[in-house]
């Protein structure tokens, strides 16, 4: 991939990889004293994480995502990764009670979470309306039918599946304890050498630094938030957390919510789903009995 | 309330688990490699090696292609077809230059014969859509007195719900014989050595067509079966050029002279065969039963049974039994008197006799299931075999009568496989 | 005697006719469809019949020169002088 760079640079007792994917900053930290071998293993998962995102990117016309989107209501021939993804969206969308919905990225059309001020007219929301709805998706584990206009966006679940997929890949190639971390969903192959925990931030959405350090032996961490993409006007933020039904934001959701998981695919859906909840993220996620933090 | 948000967790857990429970599609090697190795030995007569290489790699989305190997070393004396005798005998090698021996009250054999036979075979096997796949293959095979070359091909059609399969296919091969001291002439006696021997030709040869036909069919959560359909067809030539048949006086039971065998030119063999798959808790029972017929009038029955008890990670113990019965071929005889008069096809091949054969053993391995990785496949197999015939029969003639004319058979077999990627 | 024996080839001919019938009828008798998420014990190994690597074509080829059967299962396998 053009532009594709893995920066090696050596840390306290570990080696930490750099790169960009994603639209986010990514690294990757391996406790090992071999250069060769760091590199190695960052290779790894930095190319898994290139991998999925040129075959689950909507911005690419070269892979299974475009074709899908552009099918205009014919089959579409997919692969078992694909048809797992497709898979595990539907289940999404059955827990959420047809919130979380992998169908609603159109509404970007009108939406433009920038920091700007723009608020799309409600006209405009309602065209795009029929255009969502994953109960008019057709598909098995071979093929996708998508009606003419719809399109399926993989953003809300890519990244995390991403990490979990690298991590994955890293706990097989080698015996290194490793730490993935896409633009902050991450996950661990297991504690560090010593037993130490590895330490991570949690973000302050407004910007301040580092609001308070996590010890993560296991599992995963994912974050969603509006941190970095949201409309501010008239003093009302406008988050990025859309409600497929109505195609406004879900009022009173938290800035940024993060949970711990056994897995970055099942934080970063938990995450998802308190966001959704919006006013009752806080109570929604004590109820699930994981660790979390909410910040508003 | 609180029931259905736990209730949440776990099936989030368990859906992101399916969603990254299966290894990444871009599997490093390409190739995916069984060997396997069989021991036997038939202690007084043949033993043998048998060694077996194949892989497949992935060509395409829709094609495999799989090439294999096999390499089969045997060693020993195997029964010449004669009757055992009050008195030492005296038989031709096949050369005809030579002699050998078989001592009194003892199955005459012939070790002679060195068999050494190696065998290839490709095959592709194509996807054509999500519910047909095809394969076609060809091979092979090489004995320094016996060549054969064969290709086939096979259907499979799933229907929409993916509970059923049907299957057909077919198959010919030529065969090609050209025993040492070259074919003799049916039902001629054997002459003595560095005499001029019965001979026909140098080599003959046989036609064999194949057809199949199945069915299988998901009967339950638990259940799967299979029926099969199969016809064989061959023409040309079947006899064994190197058995022979003992003619004996019909008062005393002494033998006075070896005939040459004889068979049909044709043989059509018909198989109907079903077997049922079971998932107990922590076991299989596998159970199939086979029937033959043809126009030898050889009648087959098996019956084939396993059980293999899972345990952790794969690993499997399964003994096994078999059970089969065999009807003799019309033309079989174990030795004719001086009284008859042979013509047409006579056989005194201990394969063609109505036997009975029992298989018990045991097998130990690992099947990586449908997670798991396929590293450390692996089954080991110790069996012992026993076939049952007439040991005295009824039509025994004279000293014939105190002496057992079919002795039982038996072997064990020890079996290793493994597979791994490369 | 002949006699004798020929009876009791029947007798087994029938016998073996019903067992096949039987398995026959145990082949075909599931009409339920299972549907794909109550697929995980088919999916095993041990569950497949076309699965098990060499054993299978180890145990065609030792039985196929040893006794007179001949087909059922697969075919065109061994083209050997050993009958």
């Amino acid at each position: 991939m053009a532009g594709a760079r893995l920066e090696m640079q050596r840390g306290e007792g570990l080696w930490r990889g750099r790169f960009k994917a994603m639209a986010s900053p990514c690294e990757v930290l391996v406790e090992v004293d071999d250069a060769g071998e760091a590199r190695r293993l960052c290779e790894i998962a930095a190319a898994e994480a290139w991998r999925i995102e040129h075959k689950f990117s909507r911005y690419r016309d070269d892979n299974v995502v475009f074709r899908i989107n552009n099918g205009a209501g014919k089959r579409v021939e997919i692969d078992a990764e694909t048809a797992r993804l497709l898979a595990f969206a539907a289940q999404c969308y059955e827990l959420s009670d047809g919130l979380f919905d992998v169908t609603s990225g159109v509404l970007r059309k009108a939406w433009r979470f920038d920091g700007g001020e723009a608020v799309p007219d409600a006209g405009s929301i309602e065209a795009l309306l029929p255009r969502i709805g994953w109960s008019k998706v057709r598909w098995t584990s071979d093929y996708v039918e998508l009606p003419q206009g719809m399109e399926l966006d993989f953003g809300g679940i890519g990244k995390e599946y991403a990490v979990d997929r690298a991590q994955q890949l890293l706990a097989d190639a080698g015996r290194s304890p490793a730490l993935v971390n896409l633009g902050g969903d991450l996950a661990v192959t297991g504690a560090r050498a010593d037993g130490r925990p590895w330490r991570a931030g949690i973000e302050d959405p407004a910007r301040q630094g580092v609001r308070g350090a996590l010890a993560v032996s296991s599992g995963a961490l994912a974050t969603s938030g509006d941190t970095y993409r949201y409309v501010l006007k008239d003093d009302v933020r406008y988050g990025h957390v859309l409600d497929p039904r109505t195609g406004w934001p879900v009022p009173g959701a938290p800035r940024s919510v993060t949970v711990a998981a056994p897995n970055c695919t099942q934080a970063g859906m938990l995450a998802t789903f308190a966001l959704l909840k919006g006013a009752g993220a806080e109570a929604f996620l004590a109820a699930q009995g994981l660790p979390h933090w909410c910040v508003r | 309330m609180t029931a259905r948000r736990a209730s949440l967790v776990n099936t989030l857990a368990s859906a992101s688990a399916a969603l990254l429970g299966v290894p990444a599609a871009a599997a490093p090697a390409p190739w995916k490699v069984s060997t396997g190795t069989l021991v036997f030995t038939e202690f007084e007569q043949v033993s043998g090696t048998e060694l077996a290489l194949r892989g497949t790699t992935r060509l395409s989305e829709e094609s495999d292609l799989t090439l294999g190997a096999v390499l089969d070393v045997l060693v020993g004396a195997s029964p010449n077809g004669a009757t055992p005798s009050n008195v030492a005998q005296t038989f031709t090698t096949p050369s005809g230059f030579d002699s050998y021996r078989a001592s009194a009250n003892e199955v005459p054999l012939d070790g002679t014969f060195q068999d050494n036979r190696l065998e290839l075979s490709g095959s592709l096997a194509q996807r054509y859509a999500r519910t047909a796949r095809a394969s076609y293959g060809a091979r092979a095979s090489l004995e320094f007195d016996y060549m054969s070359v064969g290709v086939d091909t096979r259907w499979q059609f799933d229907n929409e719900a993916r509970d059923t399969a049907w299957s057909a296919g077919a198959a010919v091969s030529h065969d090609r014989i050209h025993p040492v001291g070259g074919i003799p002439r049916e039902l001629a006696s054997m002459a003595p050595p560095d005499t001029p021997q019965p001979r026909r030709n140098a080599a003959l040869t046989k036609n064999v067509f194949d057809l199949l036909f199945g069915v299988s069919r998901v009967l339950s959560r638990r259940t799967v079966g299979q029926l099969n359909y199969s016809q064989t067809f061959s023409d040309g030539y079947h006899a064994d050029p190197y058995k022979i048949v003992s003619v004996v006086d019909a008062a005393s039971g002494a033998t006075v002279d070896y005939l040459h065998e004889a068979r049909p030119g044709e043989r059509t063999v018909r198989a109907l065969a079903a077997q049922v798959k079971h998932r107990l808790p922590e076991a299989v029972a596998d159970v199939s039963y086979r029937v033959t017929r043809d126009d030898w009038d050889v009648r087959t029955h098996t019956l084939d049974l396993r059980y293999r008890v899972l345990r952790a990670a794969g690993e499997y113990w399964e003994p096994h039994v078999r059970l089969y019965q065999q009807s003799a071929a019309r033309f079989y005889r174990h030795s004719i008197t001086d009284a008859e008069a042979p013509s047409g096809s006579l056989s005194a091949d201990r394969r063609l006799a109505a036997f009975d054969a029992l298989t018990l053993g045991a097998s130990y391995g690992r099947a990586p299931g449908p997670g798991e990785s396929a590293r450390g496949a692996f089954r080991l197999s110790l069996e012992y075999y026993q076939q049952f015939g007439e040991r005295r029969p009824d039509d025994a003639v004279g000293v014939q009568r105190g002496l057992d004319l079919l002795p039982d058979n038996y072997a064990l077999l020890f079996r290793y496989s493994s597979d791994f990627d490369w | 005697m002949r006699a004798e024996r020929s009876a009791g080839v029947c007798r087994t001919a029938r016998a073996s006719c019903g067992v096949t019938l039987l398995l026959l009828a145990a082949a075909f008798g599931g009409c339920a469809t299972v549907p794909p998420w109550q697929r995980d014990y088919l999916a095993e190994p041990a569950m497949q019949f076309d699965a098990e690597g060499l054993a299978p074509s180890f145990e065609r080829q030792y039985y196929f020169s040893r006794e007179a059967a001949r087909g059922g299962q697969s075919f065109g396998g061994t083209g050997c002088g050993c009958n």
